[in-house]
């Protein structure tokens, strides 16, 4: 496993992020539209990032677009599931700015923001990682799928421990899923700063799952130890060890009907649609505002919430393991999971997925 | 067991996939091997998530438990015979697993290669929990709240 560090080392990630979003997550608000998401803008980074690359790290950043190399994000880190695509740790100082670039294009603030202290997190468990595990913000990766391009469709894939971005351009659907982001440790400290990346996530569904509990329907039947449509791990080949986890599940069968899904959207109070629709939108700032456009209009249409339903588990302050909520649309599928810690067991942490059920990967990994 | 005997073996030779074990939430396994009579499988069913679904604590409460939810048909209906053989404790990893080997034999006249495995164990209670089904190294499928049949056609195999 590679473990050296990133051009951009932790320290020097924590000051940027000092000087350019405060450096506290506490804020919550991302910047209007702005572009961000563009796929005339998201070309030409890749094209200037893909410019600074060596032949050999263009073969590494360079896939195939298929179901198989779609699939491959995790959410585990890479001493459980190695990942393919360009380690940001191996790049130099130039190619790791135009990396972020592409970060920054296709992104909106408050994605570009989690990319940059989700790794700050892995970076704050780097000291407790006693068994090769990779928690590292040297250890995420990019990948272009296919050819980046305005007219045929491609994929950008951003992601690591506790992230995966799947952006998908030219797609038979605008895609931004499937879309998994979660953090250990849930709050931490660099230098004199404090970070709390998830906060205005938590809120949303914390918030949201107790303002329903008190609904009859709203809570779902049996217990959750994690999200339900997240990667799977699978046994290893001619009785070799179990592999990490990848989207091998994909495509899913969702819930249908109107038996144990939560309660539904229109029997919600005027306050409590409210929340629902705050938590959709909490989930939908993290990729630019040009790809999400039309998949907030489509999840936030009133017949869309009409037949959305939020389904919780657990305590609704998160406060146990075990706490789960879930949006349930026609399109949208949102899990918010907490989990015990992994580095830090007597601590928790979150897992949380946005699917779309008609246009993961774009609607295009199918084939 | 060597199904499992060769897990731990290459466990104990990857040191680094054992944080695979530190996963939370991890699956159960079913390996199948198709004889000329029964079916044997081998099954893996995670501690940590079988004690939301189970009070069972020994193998003797494991094997009940087992024979409640394991079991398989005829396509057409007509129920195979469940013989639970043996149920153990062990370590794969980091992670504690019961163990089971079950035989399944189907009623008489029924192609031992053909059937509907029935396996609901741990996901009638564990909405996120998977049971991978697993022959010949290949995995067929898996089982998910609120699956729990799979349809298995090895003849050509």
């Amino acid at each position: 496993m590679k473990t050296s560090q990133p051009a951009f080392t932790s320290l020097a990630l924590a000051a940027l992020l000092a000087c350019s979003v405060s450096g506290h997550a506490a804020s919550s608000a991302c910047p209007g539209p702005s572009g961000h998401g563009d796929a005339t803008k998201v070309v030409a980074s890749v094209e200037a990032f893909r410019t600074s690359l060596s032949p050999e790290q263009r073969r590494v950043f360079e896939k195939p677009l298929a179901r198989t190399t779609a699939i491959e994000w995790s959410n585990l880190p890479i001493g459980v599931q190695p990942r393919t695509g360009l380690r940001i740790g191996d790049l130099d100082a130039a190619q790791a700015k135009a990396a972020h670039a592409v970060v920054e294009a296709a992104m909106s603030a408050c994605g570009v923001k989690l990319f940059d202290e989700v790794r700050l997190a892995d970076d704050a468990l780097l000291p407790l990682d006693k068994r090769n595990i990779g928690w590292s913000s040297a250890n995420y990766y990019l990948s272009v799928l296919g050819t980046p391009g305005t007219k045929a469709v491609w994929m950008l894939q951003i992601g690591g421990h506790h992230l995966a971005y799947n952006l998908t351009f030219n797609g038979a659907l605008p895609g931004a899923t499937p879309l998994f982001f979660g953090m250990e440790p849930l709050v931490f400290k660099v230098k004199d700063a404090q970070y709390e990346p998830l906060r205005p996530q938590t809120l949303a569904m914390m918030n949201l799952s107790k303002a329903v509990a008190g609904h009859e329907k709203a809570t779902l039947s049996g217990t959750f130890t994690d999200v339900v449509k997240g990667v799977v791990t699978v046994p290893g080949t001619n009785g070799g060890p179990p592999r990490g986890g990848i989207d091998s599940g994909y495509p899913h069968n969702y819930p249908g009907g109107d038996t144990d899904r939560g309660v539904r959207y229109d029997a919600l109070k005027p306050a409590e649609q409210a929340l629902v629709r705050a938590a959709i939108e909490s989930y939908a700032s993290f990729p630019g505002e040009s790809i999400t456009r039309g998949l907030l209009a489509s999840y936030l249409a009133p017949q869309a919430l009409a037949a959305t339903y939020v389904g919780v588990s657990g305590v609704a302050d998160f406060s146990r393991r075990g706490s789960y909520v879930r949006i349930d649309g026609p399109r949208l599928w949102l899990e918010w999971i907490v989990q015990p810690a992994i580095a830090l067991p007597d601590e928790l942490h979150y897992h949380a997925l946005w699917r779309d059920k008609q246009a993961d990967y774009g609607g295009e990994a199918l084939k | 067991m060597r199904w499992l005997a060769a897990l731990a073996l290459a466990f104990a030779l990857v040191i680094a996939m054992d944080a695979a074990w530190a996963h939370h939430a991890p699956p159960s396994y079913v390996k199948l091997e198709f004889g000329a009579r029964h079916v044997d499988a081998e099954l893996l069913v995670p501690h940590s998530e079988l004690a939301y679904a189970s009070s069972a604590r020994d193998a003797q409460a494991l094997g009940a438990y087992l024979q409640e939810h394991v079991s398989a048909e005829t396509p057409d209906g007509r129920a195979w015979r469940v013989d639970i053989r043996s149920a153990r404790e062990t370590t794969v990893g980091e992670q504690r697993y019961y163990s089971a080997e079950v035989r399944l034999t189907p009623p008489r006249g029924a192609p031992v290669r053909e059937l509907v495995f029935i396996d609901d164990a741990v996901t009638h209670e564990v909405r996120n929990h998977r049971v991978l089904i697993v022959a010949k190294g290949e995995l067929l499928g898996e089982l998910q709240y609120p699956a729990k049949r799979f349809t298995i056609d090895r003849a050509a195999n």
